[in-house]
């Protein structure tokens, strides 16, 4: 698969994205308990919890679109907010549904492409990356849940960012969504990307992610690689979450 | 900012919504130009087109035209998600409020000139047909023109701060038109001297429609209505700033 252009290899180690003691309160509810993490350059990073356990709000506070109580994020150094081009830097899928259903694929991509100053011949080269060139000129009510995670995917492709933060992808894909899903976010990793992906699905995440946060009521439970968490092989990530989250597992 | 305004272009143009709302300015305008021209006789319609009154109607359906155009600016991405990328995209919302108020202001001058313009185009016409000469002087026209359209671009830019600092689509065009149409109505009865002053009869007056507000003239009229789309600008400018998107 062609990615576009290809950067140099960052430092491995330096994080890409960084979380600081991260908090949201909702009235009464900490949604985000002061929450830390990193996730490097060039890996897969899980990020999983039951649902309710703070994921989307974290993953909004990286983004700016949420303002934390406390603590901070940053991309690259900066809160993304402050981030110069910013699409360049970091891409983000959050929702399956955030185009007007009466646009096309096409256009929706072009409207983001203008506001960020970016080629509309990048709008066709994402398309084809996401394999929706066929469909671009539908409108996106049309489009499967597949297609719509697909056309997500490729507006925050758009940017050709270093950064990816992608809210539960896997969604509504089926097994060929997923098997491509996979094989893209591990080739974007390897391209020397930054990966966050949310989801709960854990067998999933066991499959694509390098590194694995475990959180629940806002809080982390457990990070670190793959491997370390579920020692070598020796339990499932499934078996770690059900025993860190109290066995209440999947809400 | 000109990439965040051509994007907000973008928007108006690759769906129909602008499109169909034109259409609807423009047969309800010519709706109620049947009306008139049904019910008035030539030599009444001439002294109609004399006196600004004569083109409240169409003034009023451009004006409910693009205050729904200006609240959809932003709700329609609301409703849709679409307001997630908007905000990656450009982070600094208050250049996605700067364009989004530019953009339907400047949908709001195309969608007054053109019913503007077919609407005097039948007049004339019609007046031209039965023999009257189109009694007012181009100035004359031109000035009403000048004035409708600007209140027309103001009266948008407050749509889109309705549509900023109420989000909900619905719930901000049905209290949009129903202060337009039924509050502002109830409170001219209620308390004259204070409803004078508030937005759409400060348009009216800005038009110099004879309809009702004597208190202010057209050129307090139209400062009044500029303060007002001020104030709505600050207030959704300080909303969007700070409110969290879930």
């Amino acid at each position: 698969m062609q990615m576009g252009t290809t950067h140099a290899p960052r430092t491995v180690g330096s994080p890409a994205i960084v979380a600081r003691g991260l908090t949201k309160r909702f009235g009464p509810i900490t949604a985000v308990d002061g929450l830390s993490f990193e996730a490097v350059p060039g890996t897969v990073t899980g990020f999983v919890g039951p649902n309710g356990a703070g994921k989307s709000t974290t993953l909004r506070m990286l983004l700016g679109l949420v303002e934390p109580d406390d603590g901070s994020a940053t991309i690259l150094g900066l809160p993304y907010a402050s981030l110069e081009d910013p699409i360049s830097v970091a891409g983000a899928v959050l929702e399956v549904q955030s185009f007007h259903p009466l646009r096309s694929g096409r256009n929706h991509l072009r409207v983001l492409a203008a506001a960020a100053e970016i080629d509309d011949e990048r709008v066709d080269e994402v398309l084809e990356i996401v394999g929706m060139t066929a469909a671009a000129r539908r409108k996106a009510r049309s489009y499967s849940l597949g297609m719509r995670q697909r056309l997500g995917l490729a507006a925050a492709l758009l940017g050709d960012p270093s950064v990816l933060i992608l809210d539960e992808p896997a969604n509504g894909l089926d097994p060929h969504g997923i098997r491509w899903l996979r094989q893209t976010l591990r080739d974007l990793a390897a391209d020397g990307k930054a990966v966050l992906v949310s989801s709960h699905q854990l067998d999933e995440v066991a499959r694509m992610a390098d590194d694995v946060i475990v959180i629940d009521r806002g809080r982390v439970l457990r990070q670190g690689s793959l491997a370390e968490l579920t020692g070598g092989g020796e339990t499932t990530l499934e078996d770690l979450f059900l025993d860190l989250t109290d066995g209440k597992g999947i809400r | 900012m000109n990439a965040v305004l051509r994007s907000e272009f973008r928007k108006l143009r690759t769906t129909r919504t602008a499109f169909g709302l034109l259409a609807g300015a423009v047969a309800l305008a010519g709706l109620a130009l049947w009306g008139s021209l049904s019910s008035a006789s030539p030599a009444e319609l001439a002294a109609g087109l004399t006196a600004p009154f004569g083109y409240s109607g169409i003034v009023i359906i451009v004006l409910l035209f693009v205050m729904v155009l200006g609240i959809r600016s932003f709700t329609d991405e609301v409703r849709h998600g679409s307001v997630v990328p908007t905000f990656l995209a450009t982070p600094r919302r208050l250049r996605v409020l700067a364009a989004k108020t530019a953009a339907s202001a400047a949908a709001a001058v195309v969608f007054a000139v053109g019913t503007l313009a077919v609407g005097t185009g039948v007049i004339a016409v019609y007046l031209a047909a039965h023999g009257y000469a189109v009694p007012v002087a181009w100035w004359t026209m031109a000035g009403l023109f000048g004035k409708a359209i600007a209140i027309a671009a103001l009266w948008a830019a407050i749509g889109v701060s309705i549509g900023v600092v109420v989000r909900h689509q619905v719930a901000a065009i049905v209290g949009a038109l129903a202060w337009l149409f039924v509050v502002e109505n109830i409170l001219s009865g209620l308390i004259p001297k204070v409803a004078a002053w508030l937005p759409a009869s400060a348009a009216g007056a800005a038009m110099g429609m004879e309809s009702g507000n004597p208190l202010v003239t057209p050129v307090v009229g139209m400062i009044v209505l500029i303060g007002w789309t001020v104030a709505a600008i600050t207030l959704a400018a300080t909303v969007v700033r700070r409110r969290d998107v879930a």
